[in-house]
């Protein structure tokens, strides 16, 4: 039986961020959840199994407190939960974790598919399954908000800036989705409870021996703050007020 | 209160409470609270994800769950809804679990924790109140039956439960039966408009001569008031999470609130008049959640509760109230304005103070407690 492998990330939930007064960015108070967006690729994996008669499991590089995320991950319906255990994973960059992904990905045996979501909650840098699939030497499609599976052949609807591309693959494959590509339901609370006895299986980075020194270095983390200028074209009828507006914004140095 | 003692699945099963709540409750209470009607969708939902079933045996449907993870469960609905919040507890149909026979379990328990029906609790008379012991619904044997009459008051889910645990006296003393909606002789009365938990019908039933098998009475003939007295002592810790949930819902509403509501140049928070009131909210929320999950815990491992559970429903619907209020003041107009949804849970908590069994009530079984 076939695995088709959700790739999901453990991220701190963005309702407990704080920002200080300074800009830096408060996390110490923030709970770990899985990022919105994996939601539907673990959804897209369970529904992709489905239709290849194969397995639907879980895969995430965090440190000891992705942990917790097996259990969540597993009452969404997958069947088997693969954690690689680093603290490295705080700090690594889209190149790191992809590194950590694949050499995981090549330890599990008969991957149908892998499925990452389009991008993480918190970085949404949107290079994890681009990489790994250069890594595994594996075809990638990424912006899918519609697949279909005949057989061994995917077919896949990309949502790009200004048209829709359908194109087909071979699997093995890897693909990253768009949150439009489905609806995760609430996990029923039999799945929650039945999730403790699914299996759980870890990596260590040793085992899997993979170089996880990121290539890029966070230098800085700082909120956003939008300054609102609070300017309000009261005058004239509305061509006026564009005039008004273009001509604030020239001056402000925008356009 | 940072829950340390909650398993991993405990956790896991109040975030799905949470998720319910936001995505499947909060969009549509505002509407359900003014048109004041029976929320059949959400119960559909929340049946399918097992809240219905939640400490049922698992041969029954159920999921086997403690009365910490219940209280968590009703704890998270109850910060978007009390109403529906309540109407998932499923008391009831522990009490069939616990002491009816096992035809009557088969036929009830899987269809209620399907959410197919709604099985109501059925003690209260026109003389029956905090003179619980007072119940005039006569059974009289008849062979293999028992022929009810009476008259039955401020019953939840009058309109809508498909069965109802009925109080009634027999020759050998207070009794519960299993009677079905269906049962010739059964009318349904008037249901009240109350202050609040709109959505959940409260009203009267009339028996006359209404014929229920033997079969369908709850434990030995006579014992009923123990039975029932035993489901109202877990039920208090119940009220008690509801009270929390919903106090807890307008505390968080009230603080957000007082953040970004700006007067006299500065969010309304800096303003010590207010954050006292932050201040006070967030003390007796602690505290009430300490009393609550501690005696949750109590049951959970055995222990008598019998002091604590009426200090729970005390404590927590007073202190609860007491929250709600505060957040009121804070919000000051805006928390008048329906839509805004804080004083859904002002009006919801004003009947849990009231409902099995007063503030008053509470205080003499106390005293009893620890006079005797």
């Amino acid at each position: 039986m076939s695995k088709i492998i959700a790739c999901y990330k453990w991220v701190a939930d963005e309702a407990d961020i704080r920002i200080n007064a300074d800009l830096s960015v408060d996390l110490s108070k923030a709970k770990g959840k899985i990022s919105e967006y994996d939601k539907n690729a673990i959804e897209a994996a369970i529904q992709a199994a489905i239709t290849l008669d194969g397995k639907a499991v879980g895969l995430t590089f965090g440190t000891s407190s992705a942990r917790q995320s097996l259990k969540d991950a597993l009452s969404r319906g997958l069947e088997e939960g693969y954690w690689i255990n680093a603290e490295e994973a705080a700090k690594a960059d889209g190149a790191a974790t992809a590194r950590a992904l694949a050499a995981a990905i090549k330890n599990i045996e008969d991957v149908s598919l892998v499925i990452c979501a389009e991008g993480a909650s918190d970085t949404f840098a949107r290079q994890t399954a681009s990489r790994i699939g250069a890594l595994l030497d594996l075809p990638v499609i990424t912006s899918v908000n519609k697949i279909a599976i005949d057989g061994n052949s995917l077919t896949a609807v990309r949502k790009l800036d200004d048209c829709l591309q359908t194109v087909k693959t071979e699997l093995p494959a890897v693909i990253a989705v768009l949150p439009e590509i489905n609806n995760p339901p609430i996990p029923g609370l039999k799945a929650v409870m039945a999730a403790g006895k699914k299996p759980q299986i870890e990596f260590t980075t040793t085992e899997l021996g993979v170089d996880l020194t990121p290539k890029s270095q966070v230098v800085e983390f700082k909120g956003y703050v939008m300054n609102r200028k609070n300017i309000i074209f009261k005058e004239g009828d509305t061509a006026e007020k564009i005039k008004e507006l273009v001509s604030a914004l020239r001056k402000e140095g925008v356009l | 209160m940072t829950m340390m003692f909650l398993t991993e699945e405990q956790k896991l099963i109040r975030n799905v409470a949470r998720e319910f709540a936001v995505t499947e409750i909060r969009p549509q209470i505002n509407e359900i609270d003014a048109k004041d009607e029976w929320p059949q969708e959400l119960f559909d939902k929340s049946a399918a994800l097992g809240f219905r079933g939640l400490t049922l045996p698992q041969e029954y449907g159920g999921l086997g769950a403690d009365v910490t993870t219940q209280c968590l469960v009703l704890e998270e609905l109850s910060k978007e809804s009390v109403t529906v919040a309540f109407l998932n507890m499923n008391l009831t149909a522990e009490m069939i679990a616990n002491y009816a026979a096992e035809e009557i379990k088969q036929k009830y328990l899987p269809a209620f924790c399907r959410g197919e029906i709604f099985i109501a609790f059925a003690l209260t008379e026109p003389e029956v109140g905090s003179d619980a012991t007072n119940v005039q619904t006569t059974a009289v044997k008849d062979e293999d039956d028992f022929i009810l009459n009476g008259s039955k008051t401020f019953i939840t889910g009058s309109g809508h439960a498909a069965v109802f645990l009925v109080a009634a006296r027999t020759e050998a003393g207070i009794t519960f039966f299993l009677v079905d909606r269906n049962t010739p002789g059964f009318e349904a009365g008037s249901v009240y408009k109350k202050i609040g938990m709109h959505g959940s019908d409260t009203g009267e039933f009339f028996l006359r001569n209404c014929r229920v098998p033997a079969s369908h009475m709850l434990g030995q003939e006579g014992k009923g008031m123990k039975l029932g007295l035993n489901m109202l002592e877990k039920g208090r810790i119940y009220i008690g999470a509801y009270a929390l949930g919903a106090a807890q819902g307008a505390y968080e509403k009230a603080l957000e609130y007082s953040k970004q509501r700006v007067q006299f140049g500065q969010p309304i928070c800096s303003f010590q008049s207010v954050s006292n009131h932050l201040a006070e909210m967030a003390t007796n929320l602690e505290a009430m959640r300490y009393l609550l999950y501690g005696t949750a815990k109590k049951a959970d491992t055995g222990q008598s509760f019998a002091k604590e559970s009426p200090m729970v429903k005390l404590f927590l619907t007073e202190k609860g109230l007491e929250v709600c209020d505060q957040a009121l003041r804070v919000c000051a107009g805006m928390g008048t304005v329906h839509d805004f949804g804080l004083e859904r849970p002002y009006r919801d908590l004003r009947i849990m103070m009231v409902g099995e069994g007063t503030s008053e009530i509470q205080k003499m079984i106390i005293a009893r407690q620890i006079l005797k």
